[in-house]
């Protein structure tokens, strides 16, 4: 891994996943050495092997606008 | 990475020359100044030099193999050498030309080992380094440096991309995929199998499609820069007969400059016409009057307050409800447990924006101007074609059948790369209305088709936990891969404006984003000396931050940059790049390749072809070089 830029973002957005610390550690130790091409297939294999229940896997995105949208039974109350 | 030497044998022009870009204790000079006159292959070496670095040599067609053949020799064989060191140790990679059987193979050898293999890297930079994107960004021509100011081509950000190497995060995304593949295709199935079986063979099918897609877009990509080369070289000769007929081609350059200016404008033109077409209520004053009712009937309708958990918490806690009955605890209690299915602030704020945005329509003829004016210069460009095109045909009639031959070489090629290109676009378009657009045509089409295929794999066998581990490293990797992308703009971005600070001193350029092309703040356009600046400068800032040390090689560096512009390239282009070999033309050094004259680490070769024309000889040294462009640099200028 040479760029201090992209380091530090593989970093953040990998220690702020809702994952095993595990996984972390392997996940971006993986990139770094994809990086450096020092990895074969059955690396990442190992690495997803450490992600432990699908619970682990929640789509977290927030997108705020299609909630509105979606939101049940608008309506303008009559008192 | 420091290229050491090249060497040619049996290539058009060259019979055998080594041109060295070392001293004599064999450390390589920091800048090497090499002056090619007209025709003595200035743009062939640029193009074995990439040909041979990315390997695209190995899948040259005949005619482009044989068209190195020298033509006054019956060499059946030729050869095009670099010597580069990596750190310490010595590669030579060798591009060997059979003009009998048309073929081209690239190989390698170390110092250390001897005999000729495979071509190969050291370790530590990998294989897939070196790739066409990549080495065309240190093997530099001025028409890469213009694209990247284009606003029709992603070179500013294919740029970015494989520098810094962050095509390395889509191939980790392709490993992730062939994996879950990998896993679907051992697991038992629990949908009937005949169903999984379909499913399968049609994601094969597409698969198959994507394969055939990327081979057919990398193919059209060499053959189109193959072609251009070609169209460049015959455009070059094209000038030369041209320059017979001064008055005649004054006028085709100053209808070539007039139809280039208004081609920019029309790309231009086109790019405020997108920005314009961002906020719709400028597109008609119909649009316009009812995005405002809209938003006027929201503001009377007290929405989005009238509909928000924050208006019902209000009114549990006044006496009397909107309807005049008053509010007990009974009521205030039922308000308050009902008031959580209305809106949240968050919702609410959503909302009073679109309002907001709706209120705030108002409708002005600048968009409407901006299609006139394209219009008219859509017209202005019919114009400026034709009289080009009449200047070209009176220079082609005065230029007798050599000239004819060559007009009409050239309109073919042109002919052909506008197919090829209109291919590739139909390969890489991503415009969802185009009903001619299909999976078996269009990669995000196809792409899009085997994802769908993937997820009813992954329901119909026991392979669901699989793709939503996949899912996670792809959410992530994108992630990073965007995050990265858009912290190293920015940098890019402000360490790119503070140099140009230093070199365009006339003018105040800066860069405001990058999105695809580089886009100038308050600017609508650079001159082309402008751009070049911006290219080096830009170039400069990612090579600087690299830790991999490249070379920069570049075809003619200062091109149609004025003087004061070429003081401050030739002052800044040292700073950027730790080794520089520069192919200029004798018009290129006053005031540019003069300027290193004093410099102690410079070296000064020219390379001319000799009378007869049929050899090349090389001059050494700053003395030769002087006096060969003060009398040469009017005819080439």
């Amino acid at each position: 891994m040479r760029n201090k830029i992209i380091d530090d973002v593989i970093s953040e957005i990998v220690d702020n996943a809702n994952v095993s610390h595990e996984f972390k550690v392997a996940f971006k130790q993986y990139i770094r050495n994809r990086f450096d091409g020092n990895v074969t297939d059955s690396d990442l294999k190992t690495v997803l092997n450490m992600i432990d229940s699908p619970e682990d896997i929640i789509h977290e995105n927030d997108d705020s606008f299609n909630r509105v949208l979606e939101y049940p039974q608008i309506q303008i109350p009559l008192g | 990475m420091t290229i050491l030497s090249i060497e040619y044998s049996n290539i058009r022009k060259f019979k055998s020359l080594l041109v060295k870009f070392t001293n004599d204790n064999n450390v390589p000079f920091k800048n090497s100044f090499v002056m090619m006159g007209n025709g003595t292959g200035k743009t062939t070496t640029i193009t074995l030099i990439k040909g041979l670095l990315d390997g695209s040599a190995d899948s040259w067609n005949t005619s482009a193999v044989r068209s190195y053949a020298p033509v006054n020799s019956d060499a059946q064989e030729g050869s095009f050498k670099i010597t580069v060191r990596f750190d310490e140790k010595v590669y030579i990679y060798v591009l060997s030309l059979n003009y009998v059987t048309g073929k081209a193979s690239t190989h390698c050898t170390t110092a250390a080992q001897g005999g000729l293999g495979p071509r190969k890297f050291p370790p530590a930079l990998t294989d897939e380094l070196f790739t066409q994107e990549f080495v065309r960004r240190f093997i530099f021509d001025g028409e890469q440096a213009v694209k990247a100011m284009d606003n029709t081509s992603n070179e500013a950000e294919d740029a970015i991309k494989y520098l810094y190497r962050l095509d390395v995060f889509d191939k980790i995304l392709q490993t992730n995929r062939q994996i879950l593949t990998a896993i679907q295709d051992s697991e038992g199935a629990k949908g009937t199998a005949q169903s999984v079986a379909n499913l399968r063979s049609r994601q094969a099918k597409i698969g198959a499609a994507i394969t055939r897609l990327q081979n057919r877009q990398r193919d059209l990509s060499v053959a189109i820069s193959e072609k251009k080369s070609a169209q460049d070289e015959l455009e070059t000769q094209i000038a030369r007969v041209d320059e017979r007929y001064k008055g005649l081609n004054r006028q085709k350059i100053e209808a070539t400059e007039r139809r280039n200016g208004i081609k920019a404008n029309i790309n231009l033109c086109i790019s405020q016409i997108l920005d314009g077409a961002k906020s719709p209520y400028y597109v008609s004053p119909l649009l316009c009057s009812r995005m405002y009712a809209f938003g006027d009937s929201m503001t009377k309708l007290k929405l989005p307050k009238t509909i928000s958990k924050d208006f019902f918490t209000e009114l549990a806690h006044t006496p009397t409800c909107i309807c005049g009955r008053s509010i007990s605890e009974r009521e205030k209690a039922a308000i308050l447990a009902n008031a959580e299915r209305y809106l949240g602030s968050d919702q609410q704020s959503v909302l009073n924006n679109i309002k907001s945005c709706l209120m705030n329509s108002v409708y002005d003829d600048h968009l409407q101007q901006l299609f006139d004016r394209l219009g008219t210069l859509m017209a202005d460009l019919q114009i400026a074609e034709n009289n080009l095109l009449d200047i070209e045909d009176k220079l082609a009639k005065a230029g007798g059948e050599e000239a004819v031959k060559l007009r009409t070489d050239r309109d073919t090629l042109i002919a052909q790369i506008g197919k090829l290109n209109q291919e590739l676009d139909t390969i890489t378009s991503r415009d969802d209305n185009n009903p001619s657009l299909t999976e078996e045509n269009n990669l995000p089409k196809a792409k899009a088709v085997f994802s769908e295929l993937e997820a009813k794999i992954a329901s119909a066998t026991r392979t669901n936990e699989a793709l939503r581990k996949k899912e996670l490293v792809d959410k992530l990797v994108n992630e990073i891969k965007q995050q990265a992308t858009d912290r190293l703009k920015q940098e890019i971005i402000e360490k790119t404006n503070a140099k140009l600070k230093t070199v365009i001193t006339d003018d105040i350029i800066e860069i405001e984003s990058i999105d695809k092309y580089i886009k100038l703040k308050e600017k609508t356009g650079a001159s082309e000396g402008q751009t070049l600046s911006i290219a080096y400068c830009f170039l400069g800032t990612m090579f600087e931050d690299s830790e991999l040390q490249f070379p920069f090689v570049i075809d003619s560096p200062a091109g149609k940059m004025d003087f004061v512009k070429r003081k401050a390239v030739a002052n800044i282009l040292p700073k950027l790049f730790n080794q520089m070999i520069a192919f200029v033309t004798s018009a290129e050094v006053e005031q540019f390749a003069d300027q290193f004259y004093e410099e102690a680490n410079t070296q000064f070769i020219t390379i001319i072809a000799n009378p007869n024309m049929d050899t090349i000889e090389m001059h050494p040294g700053k003395e030769y070089f002087d006096s060969y462009q003060r009398i040469h640099r009017e005819e080439e200028s």
